[in-house]
C-alpha cells in the first residue's frame, strides 16, 4: 500500500512510525537496485541502510514535486557508484560465474530461468553480463532493463538527457547481446 | 535507412523507446536486409532473457531484520543529532546558504550588523573619552533632581522647638550625604515655615526651596536633597 501523502510531513516532525512505514514500503525497491548494481548482497544491505539514514537526515530537503522513488533511487545510485569506485580502487574482484555449490552458472536460452535464478545466482548473472560495461552504461542498463524504470525516470535519476540515455542503452545492450551470444548460447536459440 | 542506423534502433526495442516513425523505418529496413533481420531476432531473444531476469525481484535475506537495523541506526543518529544540535544548526545554516538569495541577504545582514556594531563602539569610546575629560576637569555638578537646602537655615529653624520635634525622626542622611525627605516631612516643614509669624530671610529662602520640593514631589513621587555642609555656598 502506498504511504499516505502526509507521510513526509509526519517524518519531518520526527514521527518514527511514519518513517518505519516509509522504510517498509520502499526497502524492497532500494534493495533490488542496490543488489543489481553492486552484485553483492551484504554490500547491498549496507547501502540500503545508509540510504534510509540519509533519507531521514535529509528529508527536510526532499522536494515533494518529484517522485519519492526517484529521489530514493538517486541516493541508492550515488551510494552504489561510490562503493563500486572504492571497490575498483581496492582492485576488489569477486563474482565468479559460479553458484553457491561452486558449479558454473549456465544460462542457456532454453533453460528455465525461474529454476536457475535465485538471488545468489542472479547477482552472478548480472555481474557476468554487465560487469564489463563502463559505469554509465552499466547504471543505465540496470535502471532501465533490470529495475524497469521508464526512460524519463532514468533521466531523472541519472541527470542525463534522453538522447544520452538512449545512446548509452544502445551500446550497453549491444555488448550484453554479444556477451550472451558468446557465453550463453543465445545464438543457437530460435 | 542504413544498417548502422538500423542496429542502433533495434537495440531500443522496448515500449516507449522508439517513435512510430522510427519503428516503421526499422521494419521496412529489416524486411529488405536479411543480416539486420537476423540481428534483430537476436536482439529480441536477448531482451526476452533480460525480461525474465527483470521479473525476478531480489529480496533481502531477512527484510524485517534489515528494517530493524535501519530504524536502530536512525534512532542512534537522532540521539547524536540531539547531542549535536549546535553542529546541526551550523549544517542547516550552511544548507540555507546554498540558496543564492539567502546567501546575499545574510551577507548584507552581517555587513550592516558589523557596521552598526563598529559605529556604536566608536560612539561608546567617544563617550568614555568625553567622560574622562570631564572628570579630569573637576567635580561634576549635582544631579538634576537634587535640591539643596542650606543647613544653616535648617539649624536656625531647628532652634524652634516645633522643628526640633519634626526633623530627627523624619530626615535621613545617606552615605552620599543626600537628605532623603518624606512627603509628610516636607508638608510639615512647609506648614511650619508658613505658620512662622516672624519670617526671616533665611526661613523665606527655606520656604521657597521646600515649595519647589513639594511641587517636584507631586510630579516625581520622591525627591532627595543634597546636604550642604556648613560654610559651603549653594
Amino acid at each position: 500500500m502506498t504511504p499516505a501523502p502526509d507521510i513526509f510531513h509526519r517524518i519531518r516532525a520526527g514521527d518514527m512510525a511514519a518513517f518505519e512505514e516509509l522504510v517498509r514500503h520502499y526497502q524492497p525497491y532500494a534493495y533490488s537496485l542496490a543488489v543489481r548494481l553492486l552484485c553483492n548482497e551484504a554490500e547491498a544491505e549496507d547501502a540500503v541502510q545508509e540510504t534510509f539514514v540519509r533519507v531521514w537526515r535529509n528529508i527536510g530537503r526532499y522536494d515533494p514535486s518529484i517522485q519519492f522513488s526517484t529521489w530514493l533511487y538517486r541516493i541508492v545510485t550515488n551510494l552504489c557508484l561510490d562503493q563500486l569506485r572504492a571497490r575498483r580502487r581496492r582492485n576488489w574482484i569477486s563474482f565468479p560465474k559460479e553458484n553457491e555449490d561452486g558449479q558454473a552458472i549456465e544460462m542457456r536460452a532454453d533453460v528455465d530461468l525461474d529454476e536457475l535464478v535465485s538471488t545468489e545466482n542472479l547477482v552472478s548473472i548480472i555481474y557476468s553480463l554487465s560487469g564489463g560495461l563502463p559505469e554509465t552504461q552499466r547504471l543505465i542498463f540496470v535502471l532501465r532493463d533490470l529495475q524497469d524504470l521508464s526512460i524519463q525516470e532514468v533521466c531523472n535519476v541519472t541527470g542525463l538527457s534522453e538522447g544520452s540515455v538512449k545512446t548509452n542503452l544502445h551500446y550497453a545492450r549491444r555488448k550484453i547481446r554479444e556477451h550472451l551470444m558468446q557465453d550463453y548460447d543465445v545464438k543457437g536459440a530460435s | 535507412m542504413k544498417c548502422r542506423d538500423a542496429k542502433r534502433l533495434m537495440d531500443l526495442s522496448r515500449p516507449g523507446e522508439l517513435t512510430v516513425i522510427e519503428l516503421d523505418a526499422l521494419d521496412r529496413h529489416c524486411a529488405s536486409c536479411p543480416a539486420c533481420a537476423a540481428e534483430r531476432t537476436r536482439a529480441r531473444q536477448s531482451e526476452s532473457l533480460l525480461a525474465r531476469l527483470r521479473a525476478f525481484k531480489p529480496e533481502p535475506r531477512n527484510g524485517d531484520i534489515l528494517t530493524a537495523s535501519i530504524l536502530a541506526r536512525v534512532r542512534e543518529q537522532r540521539q547524536k543529532t540531539h547531542n549535536r544540535s549546535t553542529a546541526e544548526w551550523f549544517d542547516r545554516i550552511a544548507s540555507w546558504l546554498e540558496i543564492p538569495l539567502l546567501r546575499y541577504a545574510s551577507a548584507l545582514f552581517i555587513t550592516v550588523t558589523l557596521l552598526s556594531f563598529v559605529t556604536q563602539l566608536l560612539a561608546i569610546m567617544h563617550s568614555i573619552t568625553d567622560l574622562e575629560a570631564r572628570l579630569a576637569r573637576g567635580p561634576r555638578p549635582q544631579a538634576r533632581f537634587a535640591y539643596a537646602i542650606n543647613m544653616e537655615s535648617v539649624m536656625q529653624m531647628k532652634e524652634a522647638k516645633e522643628l526640633d520635634r519634626l526633623l530627627p525622626s523624619r530626615i535621613v542622611v545617606d552615605a552620599d550625604k543626600k537628605v532623603i525627605v518624606s512627603s509628610e516631612t516636607l508638608a510639615a516643614l512647609q506648614e511650619f515655615i508658613t505658620s512662622r509669624s516672624a519670617a526671616t530671610e533665611e526661613s523665606l529662602r527655606a520656604k521657597a526651596t521646600i515649595d519647589s520640593l513639594v511641587h517636584r514631589l507631586e510630579k516625581e513621587g520622591a525627591v532627595s536633597l543634597q546636604l550642604i555642609s556648613e560654610g559651603e555656598t549653594r
